[in-house]
């Protein structure tokens, strides 16, 4: 039974319970780092790391079933606000967070075994990894768009660190190109914020409350177009560095591949969608001011290049990982294209995807990670017989190139069948046919690589690969869009409709 | 009076483009955060808002001190690089500098909804140091310049917000100084590491990941 109402003036506080999951969710991250990062051991870190995840992916993930069944909220004074938008990506980064953690363990104790990291970097890493959970799902919780703008930069600073993580020159150069790629955008973003405030102002009136979302949105039609729509501009250009959309993602493929494999599953399964999220949340104050043509068009135009950019070099590609990397670029196009479309099979299917293609491409991660720490490379040519030697993750790899690609029955074929379907039911059949037929250049080209690593015969292998709780983390992901697409739990479905309505209309 | 510190502060971005010695270009920064405080101490002595105080005073340790000071602080510390001419070509920088001036002017005078003459000069100000900042980060293949720019973009866009919103709420300007302060430590980090196994600081070494 929903609690909230579209009110003007009146948003409801959070519920007890809610608020218990609330400040489990924001307190345990920097405890829990803090902890793994100051024991004696790496076994006693590991287990504290284990621990927090369990820990803030289960008050996560409570935390949104409550506010996706029971209605949304404010709390702390205002400064925390959930509706069903927040709760979809803290459901999205907990739960991926979580299932990365428990992965990071089994793939760093093989690390360190080769030496190839020292049991102090190994709880530097449990450090850094809590913090930048903390920060995303900040990024989730808060109500102002200023300190929203606060978390994204931590979280590009933090991971950062991560990118940079294993010190080689490589990983460098790409941890410095993310570092200072996403904090000029990102303060192109701040400068919209800034203009956002400003139109903001004579409206809200309190100095403080002329960013938070629970004050603009309901007079969002009374702000000031044209401030707006360059307010808007810099937005999407500074979120859309961090969310990797064509021509400002030069920064995606170095930082992906170079970081660890769990971390570049935690940065294109939940880092990447806290970016959307942030345009997604100027976009609907944007629609509601000066009516969504404005931005929709923008979107669907940075959607479009970002997939005709990300195209050939998904499909004339050498690296693993940098062909996640590229294919995570090309399905932000298609969510933003989505996103941009406005009616509401688009914005369900572009919700839909951007769930199914967090668990998706975490799963391809970390099965990615397993076979490349298995045969010390991550260049194609040089991997083979995958589904012989690593049975378990060259399946995985299959699966999820499939699943990536948009094939039935997976989840990833009905978020994206929707956003086709809307494309031609709106009169944009271009759009359709664009998408339609770049995504079968994109199934070609990842079954092409993906079959060349799973199939053939395998090399004699020196290494050893993680066991069998690394598996679980990749399995469960690849279920899940396997098992929704299937079938729709209605209270997913009835949520899903919620956060669609609120980008659409402004309900809180 | 804020016109003329906000002057103070174009003046101290004019000055990095031409600079030599990445040391001099950091205490011009440290210079500039020192004219963006004078911009909102004026500002407060004007409109005696209290929350413009705890501003000021968060703008001065961090922009103006703690941030200046950890750059310089890397700098000392880092292998002495050698004195290679000017840090960025001079011809491009006059170029940068004068189309800086004049994008912003012409921007600052077209703001939607119009702006009081003082606020629309700050607005131009900024949008000068932005473009500027925006400039120093493109075109320098030092990584230590880069990060100044970082800085600079950053300085541009705070008097922004003094310009058109009156400054954002406190407690994002809290955020936002944190985040520059954390940027510095991370900077430090990589530029630390990127020093011992590139024995290099310049970005034009970082070209071997393409494709």
């Amino acid at each position: 039974m929903s609690a909230h109402s579209i009110s003007i003036g009146a948003t409801p506080l959070l519920g007890g319970l809610a608020v218990w999951l609330l400040s489990f969710m924001l307190g345990l991250p920097p405890l829990a780092g803090l902890a793994a990062w100051a024991a004696r051991r790496r076994s006693i870190g590991g287990a504290i790391h284990a621990a927090g995840a369990l820990g803030w992916g289960a008050a996560g993930l409570g935390l949104a079933w409550v506010v996706s069944t029971g209605g949304g909220g404010t709390a702390w004074r205002g400064l925390i606000h959930i509706d069903h938008l927040s709760a979809l990506l803290i459901g999205i980064v907990a739960g991926i967070s979580a299932l990365v953690a428990f992965y990071s363990i089994g793939y760093l104790k093989i690390e360190a075994a080769r030496g190839r990291v020292t049991d102090r970097q190994v709880r530097y890493y449990y450090l850094l990894y809590h913090a930048l959970v903390g920060l995303m799902l900040l990024v989730a919780a808060v109500n102002n768009l200023g300190l929203m703008w606060v978390a994204v930069e931590a979280t590009t600073l933090v991971s950062a660190l991560l990118v940079g993580f294993t010190g080689t020159p490589h990983a460098i150069e790409a941890a410095w190109k993310y570092v200072i790629l996403c904090s000029v955008g990102i303060a192109l973003a701040l400068f919209g914020t800034v203009l956002t405030a400003a139109a903001g102002g004579p409206l809200v009136g309190a100095h403080g409350a002329g960013l938070d979302w629970t004050s603009l949105a309901p007079v969002a039609d009374r702000l000031d177009p044209a401030l707006m729509k360059v307010a808007f501009v810099f937005i999407l250009i500074g979120y859309g560095t961090k969310a990797g959309f064509a021509p400002m993602h030069t920064w995606l493929p170095d930082a992906y591949s170079e970081a660890p494999s769990p971390a570049s599953a935690l940065l294109a399964g939940a880092l990447l969608n806290c970016a959307l999220y942030a345009i997604i949340r100027f976009h609907a104050l944007t629609a509601m001011s000066v009516g969504a043509a404005f931005s929709s068009q923008l979107l669907i135009a940075f959607g479009a290049l970002s997939i005709a950019v990300a195209l050939p070099f998904l499909l004339a590609q050498h690296d693993l990982k940098r062909l996640l990397a590229y294919s995570s670029v090309e399905n932000v196009g298609v969510i933003a294209i989505g996103i941009g479309l406005g009616s509401p099979l688009a914005l369900f299917g572009a919700l839909f995807h951007l769930l199914m293609h967090a668990c998706t491409k975490t799963a391809l991660f970390l099965a990615a990670g397993r076979i490349v720490q298995l045969y010390g490379t991550k260049t194609i040519s040089q991997i083979r017989g995958a589904s012989i030697a690593a049975p378990a993750s060259g399946t995985l790899l299959l699966l999820g190139a499939l699943a990536i690609a948009g094939s039935p029955p997976f989840g990833t074929f009905v978020g994206e069948f929707s956003i086709i379907s809307a494309s031609f039911l709106s009169d944009r059949s271009w759009l359709g046919a664009f998408i339609l037929a770049s995504l079968v250049c994109v199934f070609g080209g990842l079954l092409y690589h993906a079959g060349r690593v799973c199939l053939g015969n395998a090399p004699p292998l020196p290494h050893q690969a993680a066991g069998p709780f690394s598996l679980g983390s990749a399995l469960i992901p690849i279920g899940l869009v396997l098992g929704l697409g299937l079938y729709l739990p209605p209270f997913i479905g009835e949520a899903l409709r919620e956060a669609v309505r609120i980008i659409a209309g402004g309900g809180m | 009076m804020t016109a003329w510190f906000a002057a103070g502060a174009v003046l101290s971005a004019c000055l990095m483009l031409g600079m030599r010695r990445v040391e001099t270009v950091v205490r011009l920064l440290r210079w500039q955060a020192l004219c963006l405080v004078g911009v909102v101490a004026a500002t407060w002595l004007a409109e005696q808002e209290s929350l413009l105080g705890v501003a000021l005073a968060v703008a001065l340790v961090g922009k103006a001190g703690l941030i200046p000071a950890a750059l310089l602080r890397l700098i000392r510390g880092l292998a002495p690089q050698p004195d290679g001419g000017p840090l960025l070509a001079p011809r491009l920088s006059l170029v940068a500098g004068a189309g800086a001036i004049l994008l912003a002017a012409a921007f600052a005078d077209r703001f939607p909804g119009g702006l009081p003459l003082p606020s629309a000069r700050l607005l131009a100000a900024a949008i000068t140091l932005a473009l500027l900042g925006l400039f120093l980060v493109s075109a320098s293949h030092k990584a230590l310049i880069q990060i100044v720019g970082l800085f600079v973009i950053e300085n541009g866009i705070y008097l922004a917000g003094m310009a058109v919103a009156r400054g954002l709420p406190l407690l994002v300007e809290l955020g936002v100084v944190f985040d520059l302060c954390v940027a510095v430590l991370v900077a430090t980090v990589l530029l630390r590491r990127m020093n011992l196994t590139l024995q290099s600081l310049r970005t034009d070494r970082l070209r071997q990941l393409r494709g």
